[in-house]
């Protein structure tokens, strides 16, 4: 049942099935989540792997859950009313941790309908290049949210940015993990690698290009199989280029040229001072008579 | 002599064993992590109830006298995690082969095995599928 609640979400993004105890943060309701082990939704985009290999499972889960609006219990289908954030709020006992008090952060300053597309996204990188496990994680699950036709320059930026941090080790605490001894820090490495590879094999669906849908190759995948973290992480690092390159050749990396200014922008965004139109001519004025004041064209 | 066979328990809801889908094709893999739907003709089960808390409230103990003696098979869980392990290395395509690694951790995790359910239901009609296996699957196990 744990892969269809909102621990394997990435609308949830700093938990994860075998991290992140306590609350979680629903980015798709605006919602702090009591038990995210608990609940789940029909928009439900799970973390464990991509999309295009678990459609049909995503497809029954949103028949489910269609009669519910928003948030619901995984095992009785009742409606879980969404609590807002407000840490003031909380009880002592209740009160999140920081990283997941960063991502609603994140959704306050992200969400209102007045923010720009660019400055969302640029928001993302806050989470980026990160040594934390549960942050590794959200920054991951945040470029893979991104799948918006409107935001594909961005997204295009964002992934170029998750693929170069895809080698970089994080720390796991025993304080990230879940109950006593469920899960292990391998648990949570191969997790997190699992959620940062499913963004590259998300983004190359998109693309339409096989290289990125599956960027493993038969070397790391044995790697993988056998379980061997050092090798896996090491060979990742060999291959994050050619990944880099293969979206670089790719279309979505065209459109972005053609968008990209000439010449660097200045570092003051402000317009310059125009002077055309702003003329000034003066009156001719007869001797002995007072000066006008001057006039515009 | 012969190994101790383990005691096999599942966790589901208080009312009844969620049928399985008896017409469903998944593989051990796609069943695991469930890439095709919830319900698929296995039944998952577990050697520690701890690891599978969150397959549902009730804990449930398989019968396996009266499995075996109905003809019904257990994949073991050292059994399982090498077919897992196998099909990780050497499934023809790149996808088998990524699911089958993701189930294998899982699997591992979880301490999981399958029990892999041989009823004649060639008499049975695909709509009442679902149903009848309710019915059927429920007396292989008992309350904890």
């Amino acid at each position: 049942m744990g892969l269809f609640t909102c621990r394997n979400c990435i609308h949830n993004p700093a938990q994860g099935l075998t991290f992140g105890p306590g609350p979680g943060f629903c980015l798709q309701w605006g919602a702090l989540l009591k038990q995210p082990d608990r609940t789940t939704c029909k928009y439900l985009h799970r973390k464990d792997l991509p999309h295009f290999l678990v459609r049909e499972a995503q497809v029954e889960h949103e028949a489910e859950f269609a009669a519910n609006r928003a948030l619901a219990d995984v095992e009785t289908h009742d409606d879980v009313p969404a609590s807002a954030f407000d840490d003031r709020a909380l009880p002592r006992a209740e009160r999140i941790d920081p990283v997941t008090r960063a991502v609603a952060n994140y959704y306050t300053l992200a969400a209102a309908p007045t923010v720009p597309l660019t400055r969302r996204s640029r928001l993302i990188t806050l989470f980026a290049g990160s040594r934390d496990a549960r942050r590794a994680s959200a920054h991951a699950c945040l470029v893979r949210g991104m799948g918006d036709p409107q935001s594909r320059h961005e997204w295009f930026r964002r992934i170029l940015g998750l693929i170069e941090e895809v080698d970089i080790e994080f720390v796991v605490s025993p304080s990230d993990l879940i109950g006593s001894g469920e899960a292990s820090k391998a648990d949570v490495q191969w997790e997190i690698a699992n959620i940062r590879l499913a963004a590259v094999q998300e983004y190359g669906w998109h693309l339409g290009r096989e290289e990125l849908k599956f960027p493993l190759n038969s070397e790391l995948e044995a790697l993988a199989a056998d379980q061997k973290w050092d090798g896996f992480m090491a060979k990742l690092g060999e291959l994050k280029g050619e990944w880099a390159d293969q979206i670089w050749a790719s279309p979505a990396a065209d459109a972005l040229h053609s968008r990209l200014p000439l010449k660097p922008a200045p570092l003051r965004s402000d317009p310059e001072p125009r002077f055309e139109g702003l003329g000034l001519r003066d009156r001719w004025v007869q001797k002995g008579a007072s000066s006008p004041p001057r006039e515009q064209n | 002599m012969s190994s101790p066979t383990p005691e096999y328990y599942r966790g589901d809801q208080a009312d009844g064993i969620t049928p399985p889908n008896l017409a469903d094709t998944s593989t051990y893999a796609q069943h695991i992590v469930h890439a095709r739907g919830k319900r698929t003709r296995y039944t998952s089960i577990s050697t520690d109830p701890a690891s599978i808390t969150d397959f549902g409230t009730q804990l449930w103990r398989v019968l396996r006298p009266k499995l075996d003696e109905e003809n019904h098979s257990i994949e073991h869980h050292d059994a399982l995690l090498r077919v897992l392990l196998d099909q990780a290395h050497t499934a023809a395509d790149k996808a088998a082969r990524q699911i089958a690694r993701e189930a294998h951790r899982r699997a591992q995790r979880r301490r999981e095995a399958l029990i892999c359910w041989n009823f004649d239901v060639s008499g049975v009609a695909r709509k009442d599928l679902q149903a009848w296996a309710q019915r059927h699957v429920r007396p292989y196990f008992a309350r904890v």
